[in-house]
């Protein structure tokens, strides 16, 4: 409970209290609801300019969306592969595909950054397109993003549908052989709502960490061009420690990202019951 | 006449050691950021001082850069900082503003300042005050590499039909070799263009002037090397610039001092000003940064730290700066006697044409909006006086709201109002968990 506190409450009070100041040479000053109206009414900024709250959290949106799918499709494609009885060296397919899971993400995204370099990357040698600026246009960074980040996310989708594809119990799918039933039918009508249970939370996690996946874009993209790749955790970051010291502003950004995150939670529990029984 | 003050010093040293016989020595704590020949250097000089003055004792504490600024802000308004540090000039406004660091106007012999070269010092002038004695100054020069350039060039046109020639060329790794290379998105490596078509970055009233034709024309001149003429690549980071050049594949490179030490061994190196831009006919005018002694405002003996700062820019320590750690010190006397090391002869006759960078406050909110427009001009996605438009308005923001920072200071509030809040903050958080708790 103490450690709770120390670690999680204390820092969070901390971060909410500052929200409510503006700091300026060494000292705060409160100036109360300020930082919130300055960011939702996107004060100094057009409301489509990259450096607007509106932009962001429309980039942030589409990262989340982008991503949380492809994960899940990749990851749940992979685990009905290899949950094939009859594969062989499954072992070793599996320990290879949670590699990107085990290698710290950071570490990932600055190999990403220089695979994806123009001049001397990889994956321009590869494609033929040496001297193409990845970093040039919004989409292409983004794209750069998507893919850098879909390495990094797809094996824990595919390490929670292996799980929970082993729990589903074999002679479902011999009935549905003996009623004829055809591959798309058993997939559509026995595993999908039998994976279920352990696919919601895994995506509502999944959601919550790629809505705040600092690392792929700080690095890879580097929020390539003048921002228009960085998501709304990144510009609170950049707003307290890049733009002169706006500790309060950021603060006030980071408040606002975790009301949206709290809010996504508590909706999606209520639809999806993620946090009762499967069989309740 | 050297050994005759050292001499000097260390019997006033030996004085001062006696009066205060079977006292505990002064003890001044030195925060830097150097790293290989000058560390090596400043903790040499830092062993004389401490040999030749029993009453005082310097210790020496490096700080990584990255963390350097940060660190000084965090510990010095709390008495637990260094008496002494040395720092670029560029903090200087900000720092003197917030009380950071102490004017030195009160305590500066006659004629001390004479020792250094003038625009050295001028960067350390802030409200009609000194705030540092310098130690080095930095400023962009231009590397060639021996092998691919016989004779460095002149000018912009000599500099593009080099870098024609060398089209089409290959590097012993099999890669194309790129003319020039440099962080052209970055306004520290474009200060050079801007300066040489007559481009200001501040009106005389302290304002941003970014939108200005000049400054439009040093960034179409810039757009024009970097896309239509393709002497680089567009996207360039200080790793990219340091690898290419290492690899042959980059004949030429703007950068900075600090360059030196990470050319590999084996390249084979020359060092020029930067050229002179056609379209002008002026040499490119790259930012200077004076790094300098700075006195913490909390130094628990103010004159000894100011004893150990004056001592350590005499000649004397300057000159181990230059030859153990290949400083280009800010002392003009040791340009002019014997031999000078080529590279710092070139880094001494660059000053010559070279800008300060301002060192207000209201500066720092320039690099973030013009690098911004920078690229934008580079990748193609605006034009120059589109792109700097943006900036402008966006750095007069920024000031603007700075400036309600400093209105906000002088109402008051401060930490007693923090505290309050962040307690109300962990009530309201502890309530809201608990209607979330009943809710759910």
């Amino acid at each position: 409970m103490i450690g709770t506190a120390v670690l999680i409450f204390i820092p969070f009070a901390v971060g909410l209290g500052l929200s409510f100041f503006s700091y300026y040479q060494g000292d705060y000053y409160y100036v109360g609801f300020k930082n919130f109206v300055d960011i939702l009414s996107s004060r100094g900024y057009g409301l489509t300019d990259t450096f607007s709250f509106y932009y962001k959290l429309f980039i942030t949106v589409l990262w989340t969306a982008a991503n949380v799918l492809l994960h899940l499709g990749i990851g749940l494609g992979l685990a009905l592969l290899l949950k094939d009885p009859l594969l062989r060296l499954k072992g070793l397919y599996r320990a290879l595909l949670i590699i990107p899971w085990a290698v710290p993400s950071y570490i990932t995204a600055i190999v990403w950054r220089g695979m994806f370099d123009a001049e001397s990357g990889v994956i321009n040698h590869m494609l033929g397109l040496e001297g193409f600026n990845w970093w040039g246009s919004t989409w292409s960074a983004f794209l750069a993003n998507l893919v850098a980040n879909c390495w990094l996310g797809f094996p824990f989708m595919m390490v929670v549908s292996l799980g929970a594809l082993q729990s589903i119990p074999q002679e479902l799918y011999e009935a549905a052989d003996v009623d004829g039933a055809t591959r798309w039918q058993k997939f559509r009508f026995i595993t999908l709502p039998l994976l279920k249970p352990a696919l919601f939370p895994a995506v509502i996690l999944g959601v919550i960490w790629t809505f705040n996946m600092f690392n792929v874009i700080y690095l890879v993209s580097r929020g390539a061009p003048n921002g228009g790749t960085d998501i709304l955790v990144v510009e609170a970051f950049r707003w307290a420690f890049e733009r002169g010291d706006r500790y309060g502003y950021a603060a006030a950004y980071s408040t606002l990202i975790f009301l949206i995150l709290f809010l996504y939670t508590i909706i999606t529990n209520r639809i999806t019951r993620a946090t009762e029984g499967a069989f309740d | 006449m050297a050994r005759a003050l050292a001499i000097a010093a260390g019997l006033c040293g030996w004085l001062l050691g006696a009066a205060a016989s079977g006292a505990e020595p002064i003890a001044v704590e030195l925060w830097h950021s150097y790293r290989g020949a000058e560390r090596e250097a400043l903790e040499r000089t830092l062993q004389d001082f401490n040999t030749t003055h029993a009453s005082l004792r310097v210790a020496a504490t490096f700080v990584p850069s990255q963390s350097y600024a940060d660190k000084l802000n965090m510990t010095v308004p709390r008495g637990n900082g260094p008496d002494v540090f040395i720092f670029a000039h560029d903090r200087v406004g900000a720092w003197a503003d917030s009380g950071l660091i102490a004017p030195l106007d009160g305590r500066l012999a006659p004629g001390l300042l004479d020792r250094f070269l003038a625009k050295t010092v001028d960067p350390l002038r802030y409200r009609r005050q000194v705030w540092g004695l310098p130690v080095a100054f930095k400023s962009a020069v231009l590397y060639y590499n021996r092998a691919l350039v016989p004779a460095p060039p002149l000018d912009t046109r000599e500099l593009v039909a080099l870098a024609e020639e060398l089209r089409g060329r290959t590097a012993a790794d099999g890669e194309p070799v790129f003319g020039l290379v440099w962080q052209a998105s970055l306004l520290y490596m474009h200060a050079g263009f801007l300066y040489g078509f007559k481009g200001r970055l501040f009106d005389a009233r302290q304002d941003p002037a970014l939108d200005s034709p000049e400054n439009a024309a040093s960034l179409e001149f810039v757009r024009h090397l970097v896309r239509d003429l393709k002497l680089g690549p567009e996207d360039v980071d200080s790793i990219k610039v340091t690898s290419l050049f290492n690899a042959g594949r980059a004949a030429m490179v703007i950068n900075g001092p600090w360059f030196r030490a990470e050319i590999a061994e084996g390249v084979d190196y020359g060092v020029a000003l930067l050229p002179v831009l056609e379209p002008t006919g002026l040499r490119a005018r790259p930012f200077v940064g004076s790094e300098a002694f700075m006195l913490s405002a909390k130094a628990k003996h103010p004159e000894a730290a100011y004893q150990v700062m004056e001592w350590l820019t005499r000649d004397e320590a300057a000159r181990v700066r230059m030859q153990v750690g290949l400083q280009s010190v800010a002392n003009h006397a040791l340009y002019t006697e014997g031999h000078v090391d080529p590279v710092l002869a070139v880094f001494r006759e660059q000053l010559e044409f070279a800008e300060p960078m301002l060192n207000t406050p209201e500066m720092g909110m320039l690099w973030g909006p013009v690098g911004n427009a920078l690229t934008d001009v580079i990748i193609g996605r605006a034009t120059p006086a589109q792109a700097l438009a943006v900036a402008q308005q966006q750095v007069a923001f920024q000031i603007q709201e700075f400036r309600k920072g400093a209105a906000l200071a002088r109402q008051g509030g401060g930490e007693a109002a923090f505290v309050q809040a962040v307690t109300w903050g962990l009530g309201g958080a502890l309530l809201a968990l608990l209607a979330v708790a009943a809710v759910l």
